[in-house]
Parts: C-alpha cells; structure tokens; sequence
C-alpha cells in the first residue's frame, strides 16, 4: 500500500517536472523579436533623401555638424509642430547660436510631402530647420536606418493620419548616435543631453 | 404650510450642491501654418466651477474642426478622434500640445500669426459657448 503511493507520487513529479520543462522552453514564452529594433550603435549613417529645393540631398553635408532629426509629417498639426517649436526653443537656451546643432525634418508621409511643403513647413519656426523628404523608398531605407516606425491611420472622411515613432534622435559631430529625447522629458535633461552632442 | 416647510428644507442642499455646469473657455490658442499646409491645431483651457459637463461638438470659421488626442505610448505619436470629451464638476480639462486637441482640417487660408480665428465649443449642458483663438508664431509656445 505504501509502496503504491510512493510510485503515485514520484509519478506525480515527473508530470510537474515535464510541465515545467515545457513552460521555460516554449517559444511563446521568449519576446517577439521587434521588426524595427537595432542595436544602438548601428543607428543612423550616411542617408540620400531630397531637399526642399527639389535636389538631392546627401547627409555629407551634414559632416561634422551635430544635429537632431525628428520623423514627421507636414498634415501633423500637434505633435511634429510642438516637436519642432521644442528643437527650435531649447536651441535657443544652449546660447550658442543656430550653429550649435542642425534641427533635421524628415517625412514619413512622402505621398504628400514633396519638396515644397516640406521646405514651407521647416520654414514655419524662425530658425534653420532643414526639411527632408525623398522617394518612398529612400525614405523607407531612412527609417530602417534610424529604427522608425511609422504607419498610416485612417480617418474621417477618407483622410489618413500617420502614426510614428515620436523621438528626436541626436548625432554628434563624428555622425555617432548619441541619445534620444523624448516627448514627455523636461527640458533640463534634453539640454544635458543636446550638451553631449555640441561639445 | 407643508409645502413651504418642504422648501426650507431642500433649500441649504440647493445652496452646496452646483445643480448645473459653469463653463468658461480660456486662453485659445492655435500655431500659425505654412501655407498649403491644410490641417492646424487649437489649444484651451476648459474652465467648470458647476456640475459635470461633456464637451459634444467643436466648430470653428477656419476650417472642419474635430477633437482629437495625441499620446505617445510606446514611443509611437498616435492621433485619434474623440466623440466627446467629459470635463468634470469643479474642474478643468487643459487641451494641450502633445495631447487632447481641437484639430482642424481643410483650412480656407493658412494660420497667420496675430490673426485670430473663431470657435465654438458646445456642451452637452451648457449649449454652445464662442470664443476667439489667438495665432501665434510656430515657435512661440
């Protein structure tokens, strides 16, 4: 009788062990591996895209320069304007001119945005902005290069909205990604932060 | 006499309890636009010193006007419509840059700086309340 419930038992065991070798090893346990996520090293590089005077644009002339690009779209009239207002302020309080650090825009939308609305909305903020857009597929190859996500949302009357990565990326002077800011941090940590990338 | 002992009673609750919604519509405010840039945005400040209120319906000169909210969860900037918007009793709902907002769309003529614009915000309670919107330079706040 008592061997019987010790073979029970040591029966009983092996089905815990077996279920718990079954829950650590099985694939729906480990995170889905994000289409857009890089290491942080590897983001950014040399891009093509087209500026607003219609030409071609080549981040060599960005060399040597630190700036801050922001993925956006000129149909965005809340937070691709704060984004930019916010660039174009704390620009301002660093103190060392419009110099310092270029304020990069780059649309995410290029159905929409050619070279002229891009080129008027940069215009919008008193201070160099450098509007961005390119083909669908330079601007595709962009956002892979800095990790963007973006996609189209639908809206009332047939119109659509573009969901996107809301982050400003900020590179230094040898074109190495430094750090990015977000929209919900004070502006005091956004200034240390644009200090690394002027200094 | 019964009737009027009635009143005395109800009237102190009356006197504590705000039986209806007092609504004030502060500080609109609204970035200038590029030109062809159809859509723009319009901020307030939603102020209640009553009872509970929703805000039903916005309309503006400028343009189509719809309410919408922005948030940024997971690092993604979504813009969705909203049908209504409650703004609680003795309270006040900010529409903010980053977040709720009255988007308009279809613009006539583009946003000027020092121009303004006119706008109706109707209450489910309260019915319409018009006030007039200030446009700012882009980088102005």
């Amino acid at each position: 009788m008592l061997g019987k419930l010790r073979f029970i038992l040591w029966g009983l065991v092996l089905v815990a062990a077996a279920a718990l070798a079954f829950l650590l090893t099985s694939p729906a346990r480990l995170p889905a591996p994000r289409e857009t996520e890089l290491p942080l090293a590897s983001i950014g590089g040399p891009f093509t895209l087209v500026g607003a005077d219609g030409r071609t644009f080549s981040s060599a002339k960005l060399a040597g320069k630190p700036f801050a690009i922001f993925f956006g779209f000129t149909h965005c009239p809340d937070v691709c304007p704060t984004t930019l207002a916010r660039l174009a302020r704390l620009r301002r309080q660093l103190g060392q001119g419009d110099e310092a650090f270029a304020i990069v825009f780059v649309s995410v939308d290029p159905e929409r945005d050619g070279p002229a609305e891009v080129g008027a909305y940069a215009k919008l903020f008193d201070t160099p902005v450098i509007g961005l857009t390119g083909s669908v597929a330079q601007i595709k190859q962009v956002k892979k290069q800095y990790a963007v996500f973006s996609a189209k949302a639908p809206q009332a009357g047939g119109d659509y909205s573009v969901d996107h990565t809301g982050s400003v990326f900020l590179i230094d002077r040898a074109g190495k990604f430094v750090a990015t800011l977000a929209p919900d941090e004070n502006d005091a940590v956004a200034l240390e932060k644009l200090k690394r990338i002027v200094g | 006499m019964r009737i009027s002992l009635m009143l005395i009673a109800a009237a102190p609750l009356a006197s504590c309890a705000p039986t209806a919604p007092q609504i004030e519509v502060r500080d609109a405010w609204a970035r200038a636009t590029a030109p062809g840039q159809p859509s723009g945005a319009i901020y307030a400040t939603i102020v209640n010193r009553g009872s509970a209120d929703r805000l039903v319906g916005v309309a503006s000169d400028a343009g189509t006007a719809m309410l919408h909210s922005s948030d940024s969860a997971d690092g993604v900037a979504r813009m969705r419509m909203l049908s209504e918007l409650p703004v609680p009793a003795s309270g006040e709902v900010a529409l903010a840059p980053g977040g709720t907002h009255i988007m308009l769309t279809g613009l006539k003529a583009p946003l000027t700086a020092g121009s303004d614009i006119g706008l109706t915000l109707r209450f489910a309670e309260t019915g319409p309340r018009s006030v007039r919107v200030a446009v700012v330079a882009p980088g102005a706040r």
